[in-house]
C-alpha cells in the first residue's frame, strides 16, 4: 500500500473540509502521475485562489509530500494542520535500518550478486569457508599462517608470505560484469615483485601487484587482445584497503581500478587501460587467492577480505565499492 | 603463538627428476617417516601450517625443485627438538639443530623414494636444504631471498 493510500485511509484527513477533502483524494488518486495531472488541475473554478497560487508555485521537482504538507494545511484549521501533519510525519519514508559490512555482504551473497566471499576466519584447516555458513563454493587454504589479526577483527586475517602461500576456489559462473573486492594490507610487492591478489588458471581475470603499479587483466575466447589496464601508482602498503577491479563485457570491455581506504573509494590513474577484443568471455575451473597457478606469484601481506560480484552494472558496483569501504572502515 | 618457521627446498636430480604425480607420491610417503611425522603432527597439532606444494617452473629445472614450509608453536619447539635429537641419536647425526633437521629430513625423504620403487643411486639424487629457519618474519624474509637468489630455478623465462 503506497503512503498516500495509506494517507487517505486515515479517518484524519475527513477532518478537512469537503473541497479539501475531494482535493486531496484527487492528489492521492493521481499520485503517480501528479506533474501531469497539474496542468488539468490549474483551470479548476472550486479552487481558490490561494489553492491555485500554491499550485502555481509547484516545480516539476515538487514531491507529493511537498504538496500535502503545503496545500491542504493552509486551508484547514489549526487541528486539522496538526493532525495531517503528524499523519504526514508518520509515513514520511524512513531511513534504511543501519546494516553491518556482514549483514550487507550476506545480503548480497543471499541475492545472488556475491558470487564469492571469503572472510578468512577459519582459525586452522585446510578449507576456507564461502559466505557466512559455508557452502559448497568453499575453498582450499595452502601455507597461510591463520588466525591473523585482521582490519575486521582479531584472528580475522590471513597471512600471504610472498614465497609459497595459496587459495584455491571455484571460479565465479558469470564474467560477464565482474566486480572483485579484495581486503588487504600489502607488506611488499610480492614473489618476484608480481604478486597476485587473484588470478584464474588461464588468466581469464586476475589482479596483481607488481613493483611499480596496480594492474589487472582479463583474457577471452575468440580472437583478440586481453583488457589490461595498468595504474600508475603502487597500492597502500602497510595499511588495510580495499582494492577493486571492475570489468563489463557489455561495455566499453576496460577494467577500471579502484582504492577503498579511509573511508573513500578511488580510482587509480592508468598508465595502460587497454580495451578487450575477444568475442567470448570463456570460463574457468579455478581461481586463486593470493597467487597463480603454479603458486609463483606469492602475495605478500594479509588477506581480510575477498568478494567477487557478477552481473552488476557500473551503478551498481560503485554502490557496493562504497557501502564495504564505508562499512569495513579502513 | 605460532612463529617458529622453517623454508627447506628438496632437490632432485635430473636423472629422477619426479613429475607432479610423483611429488604428491613421495611427499605422502615421508610423512610417516619419523621427524617428517613428528613435524607434520606437531604443526597440525597447533594448527599451524605446513605445505610442499611449490615446485620450480624454469624450464632447465622444470619439477626438479620443491620448496617446503612449515611452523611451530614457539612453545612447542622444544617437544620438536627433543624429537630431533632422539632421531639424531638413532641416525648419528651430530651439529646444529638446522643441520640435524637438514640430514635427517633428507635421509627420510630417500627412505621414502626408495620405499616407491627409486634404486638407491637414484634415491641418493634427493636431498633436502634448509633455506630459512627461525622467527616467523626472519624466515619469511629469507624464503624470499633465497627465491630472488634463485630466479633461474624458480620462474619461467619471461615475466609476466
Amino acid at each position: 500500500m503506497s503512503t498516500v493510500t495509506r494517507l487517505i485511509n486515515r479517518k484524519r484527513v475527513t477532518l478537512t473540509n469537503q473541497l479539501d477533502r475531494f482535493y486531496v483524494q484527487q492528489l492521492i488518486a493521481n499520485a503517480d502521475t501528479l506533474q501531469a495531472d497539474l496542468a488539468i488541475w490549474r483551470p479548476l473554478y472550486v479552487m481558490t485562489n490561494l489553492e491555485r497560487n500554491i499550485l502555481a508555485s509547484l516545480t516539476e521537482d515538487t514531491t507529493l509530500r511537498d504538496v500535502l504538507a503545503r496545500l491542504p494545511i493552509q486551508l484547514t484549521s489549526t487541528l486539522e494542520q496538526s493532525l495531517l501533519a503528524e499523519d504526514i510525519a508518520a509515513f514520511a519514508p524512513q531511513p534504511e535500518p543501519s546494516v553491518t559490512y556482514a549483514e550487507y555482504m550476506a545480503q548480497l551473497v543471499d541475492a545472488g550478486t556475491a558470487e564469492l566471499w571469503y572472510r578468512f576466519n577459519e582459525a586452522n584447516g585446510d578449507l576456507i569457508n564461502h559466505g557466512s555458513a559455508g557452502t559448497g563454493f568453499n575453498g582450499v587454504v595452502a601455507a597461510c599462517a591463520q588466525g591473523e589479526e585482521g582490519a575486521l577483527g582479531a584472528g580475522e586475517a590471513y597471512l600471504f608470505d610472498g614465497a609459497t602461500s595459496v587459495i584455491t576456489v571455484p571460479s565465479p559462473d558469470s564474467q560477464g560484469q565482474l566486480l572483485v573486492g579484495c581486503l588487504t594490507k600489502v607488506l611488499g610487492a610480492g614473489e618476484f615483485d608480481r604478486g597476485r591478489f587473484i588470478e584464474s588458471f588461464a588468466s581469464l581475470f586476475l589482479m596483481n601487484i607488481e613493483i611499480t603499479v596496480m594492474k589487472a587483466e582479463k583474457s577471452g575466447t575468440g580472437s583478440g587482445v586481453n583488457a589490461n589496464s595498468a595504474a600508475t601508482a603502487f597500492p597502500t602498503t602497510n595499511a588495510w584497503a580495499w582494492q577493486f577491479a571492475y570489468f563489463d563485457f557489455s561495455a566499453d570491455k576496460k577494467i577500471y581500478l579502484y582504492e577503498g581506504i579511509s573511508g573513500s573509494v578511488n580510482e587509480y590513474a592508468y598508465s595502460t587501460q587497454t580495451a578487450m577484443t575477444w568475442t567470448g568471455l570463456g570460463s574457468d575451473s579455478a581461481l586463486y587467492i593470493g597467487n597463480r597457478s603454479p603458486s609463483n606469484r606469492t602475495f605478500d601481506g594479509y588477506f581480510d577480505e575477498v568478494f567477487v560480484a557478477t552481473n552488476i552494472s557500473v551503478a551498481e558496483a560503485a554502490a557496493i565499492m562504497d557501502a564495504v569501504t564505508a562499512k569495513a572502515s579502513v | 603463538m605460532a612463529d617458529i618457521r622453517v623454508y627447506f627446498v628438496i632437490h632432485a636430480d635430473t636423472a629422477v627428476a619426479p613429475n607432479e604425480n610423483q611429488w604428491r607420491a613421495l611427499i605422502t610417503q615421508v610423512k610417516s617417516a619419523g621427524l617428517a611425522n613428528t613435524i607434520l603432527q606437531t604443526a597440525r597439532a597447533n594448527q599451524n601450517l605446513i605445505h610442499a606444494h611449490k615446485r620450480s617452473q624454469n624450464a632447465g629445472h622444470l619439477n626438479r625443485y620443491t620448496l617446503a614450509v612449515f611452523e611451530v608453536d614457539r612453545a612447542n619447539s622444544a617437544f620438536l627438538l627433543t624429537a630431533l635429537d632422539a632421531e639424531a641419536g638413532k641416525r648419528g647425526v651430530t651439529g646444529t639443530a638446522r643441520s640435524k633437521f637438514e640430514a635427517i629430513l633428507s635421509s627420510e625423504i630417500q627412505e621414502a623414494a626408495r620405499a616407491l620403487g627409486y634404486s638407491t643411486t637414484q634415491a641418493a639424487k634427493i636431498s633436502t636444504q634448509i633455506i630459512a629457519y627461525g622467527d616467523r618474519q626472519t624466515s619469511i624474509a629469507a624464503a624470499q631471498k633465497y627465491l630472488r637468489d634463485n630466479a633461474t630455478i624458480w620462474y619461467e623465462s619471461g615475466v609476466s
